[in-house]
């Protein structure tokens, strides 16, 4: 079923000190971060590192003709 | 009539690497590059996913917006999009942990309780929404996960991650009113599960 468009009336969000909570994960990812808890959320494992993306990046680096040799 | 764009995001297949992620991203930006409404959703989208601070401006002006008042344009475009989706979205999850005890939460969140989301987002990783709860939790509070029931009205942004770390995080946005359809201590894991509908969208324009 379609979700209907509901107007202003009655629009009743979360108090301020507790948006956060019930925002983006950006923001929860920020209180992680402040907290400094170790997570997956803050780090990639190392075994899902995008392989094609660090060849790109690899490729890119430009040696100095100075330093080839 | 839900934009093609919308469509095209939120069917897309699953995407196992951030690279086939990257790759899809990539067809859907030639397919709709061109599209303004498009573009000003992938910015808006991509300041929600990235910039915390931000975000707590776009509250505000989605407030604003569902009140009728201007508001930023940002938030009317994120708004619109989500009232745009239709009941397209899988069941999602958020997890998250909240200042109260756990009983607490069961009496707030009680069965037909209603919340109020301008803009949240959600994950279609139960797993990955168990971690935010968990992470959250470190701090007291309970552990709470949602589960959206399927067929809400939400646009799939994973495809739209900067990088991989996002990407991780099978981003849904969504918004709107939702209804408490189930509520559940769940003593093992040592959190609250509730269960929620989404009973409409705002309009946003």
């Amino acid at each position: 079923m379609a979700a209907e468009r509901i107007g202003p009336a009655g629009y009743a969000p979360p108090r301020p000190e507790l948006r956060h909570l019930w925002g983006s994960f950006a923001e929860l990812r920020a209180v992680s971060r402040a907290r400094g808890v170790p997570s997956r959320i803050a780090r990639p494992a190392c075994d899902e590192v995008d392989l094609e993306s660090l060849r790109r990046a690899t490729r890119a680096v430009v040696v100095p003709r100075d330093l080839e040799a | 009539m839900h934009s093609a764009w919308i469509q095209a995001l939120n069917s897309s297949p699953p995407c196992d690497t951030f690279s086939l992620s990257r790759r899809r991203s990539r067809e859907i930006c030639e397919q709709f590059g061109d599209d303004p409404e498009y573009r000003r959703f992938v910015a808006a989208a991509s300041r929600w996913q990235t910039d915390w601070v931000f975000c707590e401006s776009l509250h505000v002006a989605a407030d604003a917006v569902i009140r009728g008042e201007p508001g930023h344009e940002q938030a009317r475009v994120l708004l619109a999009a989500i009232a745009d989706a239709g009941p397209t979205a899988p069941p999602l999850f958020r997890g998250f942990a909240l200042p109260l005890r756990e009983w607490e939460v069961l009496s707030e969140y009680r069965v037909g309780a209603q919340i109020d989301l301008a803009l949240v987002s959600f994950t279609t990783e139960f797993m990955q929404a168990c971690e935010f709860a968990w992470v959250q939790g470190q701090d007291g509070g309970t552990e709470v996960v949602l589960f959206l029931e399927g067929g809400a009205s939400a646009v799939r942004i994973d495809l739209l991650a900067p990088d991989e770390i996002h990407w991780r995080e099978r981003e849904w946005l969504s918004g709107g009113r939702f209804v408490v359809t189930a509520s559940e201590y769940v003593s093992d894991a040592n959190r609250v599960e509730l269960r929620i509908s989404q009973e409409g969208c705002f309009d946003g324009r």
